[in-house]
């Protein structure tokens, strides 16, 4: 059992390459003015990320079996997309200023941080990181 | 209404499935307790002893044994084989055998007091 394994790198790569993608489609649609493109791109974002979420996560718990109640995959998304959107910012992509960023990073990182707590009260029901009852099935 | 008999079987089944359910581990251990053994050689031994009531997934006895040995229950030595990767072949830690000892005790010798043999022999 690993904290940094195998699937979660894969679902970090995949995520990284999915969100830069995203950031450059949002700034296109922008400077176009199209908002039809842009909801567009975000409801693909969106569905794209949730695959690549349940593909890389669902192997992640069968091979790895880490009882983290999805914490690692949740910190990873967070780290890449506000990384991503501070990154896009300086590169000079349009998507949305660094105040509404910071509102983001904010109010996500207070939901993550909730998770954090949830997965430290579930760590206590484990045995090294393996939750007891699936242990011996 | 159903057959007797059709309900008995069912019925059967349906608490084989709950029952085999945590008894690989055992019969993974009791494989291990014999001696050292690569995964092929582990499913070979359940389903034999088993006289083919356990079967198991090559699959799901690597997942098995990785999650043992990341809780230190069991361990593996790598041996050469003539042909392809070196072969890993696990065996039961100090912790895993007596994880595997008092599990038999609470669990399994229970069922060999006479009274008991005696109610499951009528």
């Amino acid at each position: 059992m690993k904290a940094l394994s195998l699937r979660l790198g894969q679902f970090a790569v995949c995520a990284l390459l999915v969100t830069a993608m995203f950031r450059y489609a949002l700034n296109l649609c922008i400077g176009k003015d199209s908002m039809l493109a842009a909801v567009s791109c975000s409801v693909v974002y969106f569905c794209l990320m949730y695959y690549i979420g349940y593909h890389f996560g669902e192997k992640d718990a069968v091979e790895n079996g880490y009882h983290d109640i999805g914490f690692r995959f949740h910190l990873a998304t967070y780290v890449i997309c506000i990384g991503v959107g501070i990154g896009a910012h300086y590169i000079g992509w349009y998507t949305e200023p660094l105040k509404a960023m910071a509102i983001t990073a904010i109010s996500w990182g207070i939901g993550l941080l909730i998770h954090f707590i949830f997965f430290l009260f579930a760590q206590k029901s484990t045995i090294k990181g393996y939750a007891r009852e699936e242990i011996f099935q | 209404m159903k057959d007797k008999n059709l309900v008995i079987e069912e019925l059967l089944n349906a608490w084989e499935e709950t029952y085999k359910k945590g008894q690989l581990t055992l019969w993974v251990f009791l494989a291990l307790k014999e001696e050292r053994k690569c995964v092929e050689e582990i499913k070979e031994f359940v389903e034999r002893m088993s006289e083919g009531t356990m079967s198991c997934e090559e699959q799901s006895l690597y997942r098995n044994l990785r999650k043992f040995q990341h809780l230190e229950i069991v361990a593996y030595e790598s041996k050469k084989v003539s042909k392809g990767p070196d072969r890993k072949y696990y065996y039961l830690t100090e912790t895993g055998k007596e994880l595997f000892k008092r599990f038999v005790e609470r669990n399994i010798l229970i069922f060999t007091k006479e009274s008991i043999i005696n109610l499951l022999n009528h």
